[in-house]
């Protein structure tokens, strides 16, 4: 079981607490303001733009539902023609299966650097290698930021969106004894530097770890089956740093980043950066594994002394695909549904108690969390108002409240649990009262004279015993003649 | 979209909602008043009484067999009719957009297809038919007013350029408010489930909507409406939240040359009609 890709889900905090706790934090709004909008617009520019944006979509979509509908075979055809290339193919059913592959892969290596990947994140690998005693730096500078935090991302593109400059940092001047006091603003080290002052700091930091590294890990971005190689896509460069630099070069993805051939990676890609960022495409884009290292046993990077190693992860995704929620693993990663989510930009993303949050968080999450004992997943599909941005912004067309709302449904069928004893109970009167509508008028009526005699010659009431978690923060407006519109209108249906 | 004839004498028929049925009556009956005034014949349309609601709080409790059996009553009592008006975008997604997926595999769900196509979401039926008043009768709120969309009618009517449209062409002032595609944060249950969240998103949009200078603020989902109104009125704001039906009637209510007997116009047998317009939750 999973257990320690779960283990920073805290039981006793669930969705719920932790939102109302980053409501309450105003350096977070701050953070979360701050980079919202910049999404927003780099976005909308980016599809602006370009004239046929919705087929450029509708293609994405073909492409990533051709890859689900043939998963298996497709992968199969990536680690047949990656193996041909002598590249090396582990599979690894479980988390913990995967950070054992992985720690096999650092076996007497030390110094280990990461690019960013988010499957590294939910197989909390980090973790599993400071165990064994490596050392591990983050590369990508979002990444960096968090792991000198000892926090977990909050976002999926942006891992440390959540973190204002000012708090960048003063974490920067605690972690960095030696950095060249010319470094430091305009000699005066109480000023707040600038991002580019920051950047810079981080840029040294960081230059030495890929000098000294033994083992760089990567994600992935895409599988091309045709060609048994690996996409990775980034803005920083320092993922090609990480899969170049060091010796060995370990790439970690899902399964569902299987992708047919060039023409559908392409397809992607299109969309991919655009929704991201609002970029056409990131600035380094490269592929892992397309070249032969070794051709009839013959090595043919001597000098270079390769190694590459695809790491390929299920954790739950092929029980996902003979399931109702199939469409999720068309996903691309793209974050526009968090960044496009009125509650994930009121809370961020430390609110969904793993690394996937916003609305594809609400459904991977308990989809993926399924098989360990944690219930604070399961309030995620019902922290959603339904708006439906996410699906209007999704590229690949993923209809996120659809798959929330079955979620829900799936939850409501489960055998009654406390936890879902007022939703069951509240149906159950709502279902009572629609088949009985003369009950239902009746019901309504009294209501409406409580509400009323509550409201004492006002148009609204301020205290509701039942629905305190309404008018605990808003009033609620009473209809004052105390008639429903059918009881008072003589217009009445005929029969 | 298709035009659907409601012309002749077609059955039309008014879908309360519960939310309006129960707390805002006066929607309920400017609405039946506005069918009325389109229809060729001015004749009043039927409201009939044992509805209750279109079952969404059920579908989105994840109660999906209540709600299927919700909607096939629903249609029962529905069905026969030419046109069925409904006042909220939301209720109206429900029964056009949602009804189809939740019956496909039941006996109703070539039924739920042929419903599909007689529901009118109330800004999109009046955009089409209410030609009959002239903007120059007298408006009932003479100062500027912005308008807050409401998802529904965003992403699953798509009739947010009706609203905008009939108000401009009534006469209304209208000022648009920043950040228009934000839901403001009711969405039924999740209101009361996640309340500080809710909350929060509605005092963002609520911003959004002082932004655009305007102090009354006109809708047509009456949830969206009670929740913004409510928060309003408990930060004491002067903002004032209006349906857009209650709007728009006053203006037929204003003007006495229509033909229209006043014994036959739809009318409570309360005074609330009499009374000047009230703001929501005043
Ligand atoms: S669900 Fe859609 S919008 Fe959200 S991250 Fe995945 S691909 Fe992007």
């Amino acid at each position: 079981m999973p257990l320690l890709s779960l283990s920073f889900f805290s039981s006793s905090q669930g969705f719920r607490q932790k939102s109302v706790a980053a409501l309450a934090n105003p350096t977070l709004r701050a953070a979360l303001d701050k980079a919202g909008t910049g999404f927003l617009n780099a976005r909308k520019k980016a599809f602006d733009e370009i004239e046929n944006s919705s087929s450029i979509k509708a293609r994405a979509q073909q492409a990533r539902t051709r890859a689900i509908d043939n998963m298996a075979e497709l992968l199969l055809l990536f680690e047949r023609n990656a193996q041909a290339k002598g590249i090396h193919v582990h599979w690894a059913e479980t988390a913990e299966q995967a950070c054992a592959i992985i720690i096999d892969l650092c076996r007497g290596k030390k110094r280990i650097i990461k690019g960013k990947s988010m499957v590294s994140e939910e197989i909390n690998l980090n973790e599993a290698l400071l165990k064994n005693g490596a050392e591990v730096t983050e590369t990508d500078l979002g990444e960096y930021i968090i792991q000198l935090a000892n926090e977990t991302p909050s976002h999926i593109i942006a891992p440390a969106v959540h973190k204002t400059r000012a708090q960048i940092d003063a974490l920067f001047r605690y972690h960095h004894e030696n950095i060249e006091e010319a470094k430091v603003a305009d000699n005066n080290p109480k000023a707040q530097r600038t991002s580019v002052l920051l950047v810079e700091e981080a840029r040294q930091k960081i230059r030495d770890k890929f000098l000294q590294a033994e083992v760089g890990i990567t994600g992935a971005n895409m599988l091309i089956a045709t060609r048994g190689a690996g996409l990775l896509l980034t803005n920083e460069g320092n993922g090609d740093l990480s899969a170049i630099m060091p010796q060995r070069h370990i790439m970690l993805a899902g399964i569902e980043k299987i992708i047919a051939d060039d023409g559908d990676a392409a397809a992607v890609l299109r969309v991919l950066g655009r929704s991201a960022s609002g970029q056409s495409l990131g600035n380094y884009m490269s592929l892992y594994g397309a070249q032969p290292l070794q051709d009839n046993g013959k090595d043919l990077h001597k000098d270079l002394h390769k190694d590459l190693h695809f790491v390929l992860l299920d954790n739950g995704r092929s029980k996902m695909h003979s399931s109702a929620w199939r469409e999720m693993l068309r996903c691309i990663r793209c974050g526009a549904c968090l960044n496009h989510c009125p509650v994930y930009t009121s809370v961020g993303g430390h609110a969904y108690g793993w690394v996937y949050s916003g609305p594809m968080g609400k459904v991977l999450t308990p989809l993926l969390a399924e098989t360990s004992k944690q219930t604070s997943a399961q309030e995620l599909p019902h922290a959603s108002s339904f708006c439906g941005r996410c699906v209007e912004v999704c590229p690949v067309g993923i209809p996120l409240t659809s798959l929330m709302r079955k979620l829900r449904e799936r939850d409501f069928e489960k055998p009654l649990q406390p936890r879902g004893l007022k939703t069951r109970l509240a149906c159950a009167v709502m279902r009572l009262l629609f088949a009985h509508p003369r009950l239902y008028r009746f019901v309504i009526a009294c209501f409406l004279r409580v509400l009323k005699l509550l409201a004492r010659g006002r148009g609204h009431i301020s205290y509701l015993p039942t629905i305190t978690a309404w008018t605990d923060t808003r009033d609620l407006p009473i209809n004052r003649s105390a008639r429903s519109a059918i009881a008072s209108i003589r217009t009445s249906y005929p029969r | 979209m298709t035009a659907k004839k409601v012309n002749a004498s077609p059955k039309n028929a008014v879908f309360a909602t519960c939310l309006a049925d129960t707390l805002r009556p006066q929607v309920v009956e400017a609405t039946c008043n506005l069918v009325k005034h389109c229809s060729a014949d001015n004749l009043t349309p039927i409201l009939p009484s044992e509805q209750t609601c279109c079952g969404q709080p059920l579908y989105n409790s994840g109660d999906r067999n209540g709600a299927i059996k919700q909607a096939m009553r629903v249609i029962d009592l529905f069905g026969e009719f030419d046109a069925i008006v409904v006042p909220s975008g939301s209720c109206a997604g429900m029964l056009k957009w949602h009804y189809p997926s939740l019956l496909q595999d039941t006996p109703y769900a070539q039924k739920a297809k042929i419903f599909k196509e007689k529901i009118w979401e109330l800004t999109e039926f009046l955009a089409k038919f209410l030609t009959k008043l002239s903007a120059k009768k007298p408006l009932a709120i003479k100062s500027a007013l912005t308008w807050h969309d409401s998802c529904s009618c965003l992403r699953e009517n798509n009739s947010e350029s009706c609203a905008r449209a009939l108000l401009k062409r009534r006469g209304f002032t209208l000022r648009e408010s920043t950040n228009r595609e934000v839901c403001c944060g009711f969405g039924g249950k999740f209101s009361i489930r996640h309340s500080a969240i809710s909350t929060s998103m509605a005092d963002d949009k609520i911003k959004s909507l002082q932004a655009s200078g305007a102090s009354i603020v006109a809708g047509a989902d009456l949830g969206c409406l009670l929740h913004l109104a409510g928060r309003a009125r408990r930060r004491a704001l002067p903002l004032s939240f209006f349906h857009i039906a209650e709007l728009l009637v006053e203006q037929i209510n204003n003007s006495k040359s229509e033909k229209g007997s006043p014994a036959s116009s739809v009318k409570s047998q309360t005074k609330t009609s009499k009374q000047t317009l009230v703001p929501i939750g005043a």
